[in-house]
């Protein structure tokens, strides 16, 4: 029995041996096995005429650094995923190739021959990709509001600090609208819990569908919303304010076959670059004119420096 | 965490050649592998704390501006692990040095290979050599990579490991560009004790 064909035919990965040509000098059973290509029908073909998705310059360069520095260069699953493709029989898998990181190693400096070792990561990175989607919807839990799935207060705050230092470094525009839908203790006394969280819910959606991607929304209170507006003048602010009143008053929510009309009050404010204000007080001036709106009249939207 | 273990100026002097000696190997690799004319700047070397490193992140990383972090471990008796850390204007300027193009050096993927491959170059051809002139025998885990915008994320526990880190900073000189990167040096106390004894041992040879 020859010992060391033992190893390279029983061990639990693939093993290539390649010249520095990339042409394939040994293929072990492992790769024989899960890509179905026997060693004698690929010994001496190149690697990359064989499987002509692999970057034969990325590849050539990788063995060229391992034969010159003498050390290990490697394929990483992040980025690459795999080296060869290796299809994943597997119903629970959201991979559809086997994920792979590759070692390449010299072998034979003088002869210019290099070994890569093949690693089935894809159980690994299952899991990463699991923790990620968890941590992702941890993220949403502590930042986002239950009912409406706009952001909270809590990340409002540090949301605003860095975009106000970003306003200042930029010397950009920074706009806050303040929200709040009229009578809505009515909607909730009349018509139930229910239908008051369907509103809330109903005006969340046009809310964040109507911001731009640089902007945010975020539920302050039990009916009252904010919007930060980066990069927007009063006047852009105020057209946006506009659009998305007419856009809760064309709104209707049914209830037991009778239409259920929505208005909402907003109130303007821009962060003013010479007092160097914070959010605090930006968004104490974005109330004050909110209230004015509510005073005289409501379905209004009132803005000033 | 044992105390703080400091270099005396001998012990930092006689650090700072064998680092020269061993960033000579690197520099010769580079323009071997990629065929084109690198120089590595002489490196500027510090030594610091877990605190003052914890600094250095904040420092570093407290701009906004993305990062490519590469870290490896190392085994053996100088064992550790090593950090490779570039902005992200750098990596899309050695892109170019790899021949990258268009849109390729707007794809996060494909920067991430570039500077894997640059730090393992850099990384393993500076620690072999190091490791071979401290008579010492070392090998290395495959390097991971990370994209980061603030040291927030990326205060680890493992930094508590180490009480001594080196920074090595240095430039990669193309003809075209400067390309600024650092390489970090995370020894775990008896490696750094090691070090310490082996440039002594080179200290009283010469």
């Amino acid at each position: 029995m020859n010992f060391d064909n033992t190893i390279f035919n029983t061990i639990d990965n693939g093993i290539i041996i390649l010249d520095e040509n990339l042409n394939i000098l040994a293929w072990n059973r492992w790769l024989e096995i899960r890509t179905d290509i026997l060693e004698k029908d690929i010994e001496g073909q190149n690697i990359c005429e064989k499987f002509t998705y692999i970057d034969n310059k990325k590849l050539k360069r990788k063995v060229k650094a391992a034969l010159v520095t003498k050390n290990p260069s490697y394929y990483n699953v992040d980025p690459h995923q795999h080296l060869i493709k290796i299809k994943i029989h597997s119903i629970n898998s959201v991979y559809e190739y086997m994920q792979q990181d590759v070692t390449i190693v010299p072998y034979d400096i003088d002869k210019k021959i290099v070994c890569l070792y093949i690693y089935d990561k894809t159980a690994l990175c299952e899991i990463n990709l699991k923790l990620e989607r968890l941590n992702d919807e941890l993220i949403d839990l502590s930042n986002k509001d239950y009912l409406t799935k706009v952001y909270n207060r809590r990340y409002f705050n540090d949301f605003a600090k860095k975009a106000i230092e970003l306003a200042k470094r930029s010397e950009h525009d920074l706009s806050i609208v303040a929200i709040d839908i009229d009578r809505f203790k009515t909607i909730n006394d009349t018509f139930g819990h229910i239908i008051g969280d369907e509103v809330l819910v109903t005006i969340s959606d046009i809310l964040r569908n109507t911001i731009r991607k640089s902007d945010i929304v975020a539920r302050f209170g039990g009916e009252e919303f904010i919007l930060l507006l980066n990069n927007a003048s009063l006047k852009d602010a105020t057209k946006i304010a506009e659009k998305i009143r007419k856009i809760i008053e064309n709104t209707k929510i049914e209830v037991d076959g009778k239409e259920i009309n929505m208005t909402s009050s907003f109130g303007v404010a821009t962060f003013n670059k010479e007092n160097e204000e914070d959010i605090t007080s930006i968004l104490q001036r974005a109330d004050d004119l909110l209230y004015i709106a509510k005073k005289h009249g409501r379905n209004k939207v009132v803005s000033s420096l | 965490m044992t105390e703080y273990i400091e270099f005396d100026e001998n012990e930092r002097d006689c650090l700072q050649e064998l680092m020269n000696i061993s960033y000579g190997s690197a520099t010769a690799a580079i323009a071997d592998i990629i065929n084109k004319e690198a120089t590595l700047s002489i490196p500027n070397i510090q030594t610091v704390n877990t605190k003052q490193f914890k600094e250095y992140l904040k420092e570093k990383l407290g701009n906004q501006v993305d990062y490519f972090i590469t870290n490896q471990l190392i085994s053996g008796s100088f064992c550790g692990e090593t950090m490779f850390v570039i902005d992200r204007k750098s990596t899309e300027n050695l892109a170019l040095e790899f021949d990258l193009e268009g849109e390729e050096l707007k794809d996060d993927d494909e920067l991430k290979d570039v500077i894997l491959e640059i730090s393992n170059i850099i990384t393993s051809t500076t620690l072999s050599k190091l490791a071979g002139l401290i008579d010492s025998s070392i090998s290395f885990s495959p390097p991971q990579i990370e994209i980061v915008r603030d040291s927030n994320s990326f205060y680890r526990s493992y930094i508590n490991e180490y009480s001594h880190i080196i920074i090595i900073s240095t430039d990669i000189i193309f003809q075209e560009q400067n390309i600024r990167g650092e390489l970090l040096i995370l020894s775990k106390d008896n490696a750094t004790i090691y070090l310490k004894e082996a440039l002594n041992k080179i200290l009283e040879e010469f």
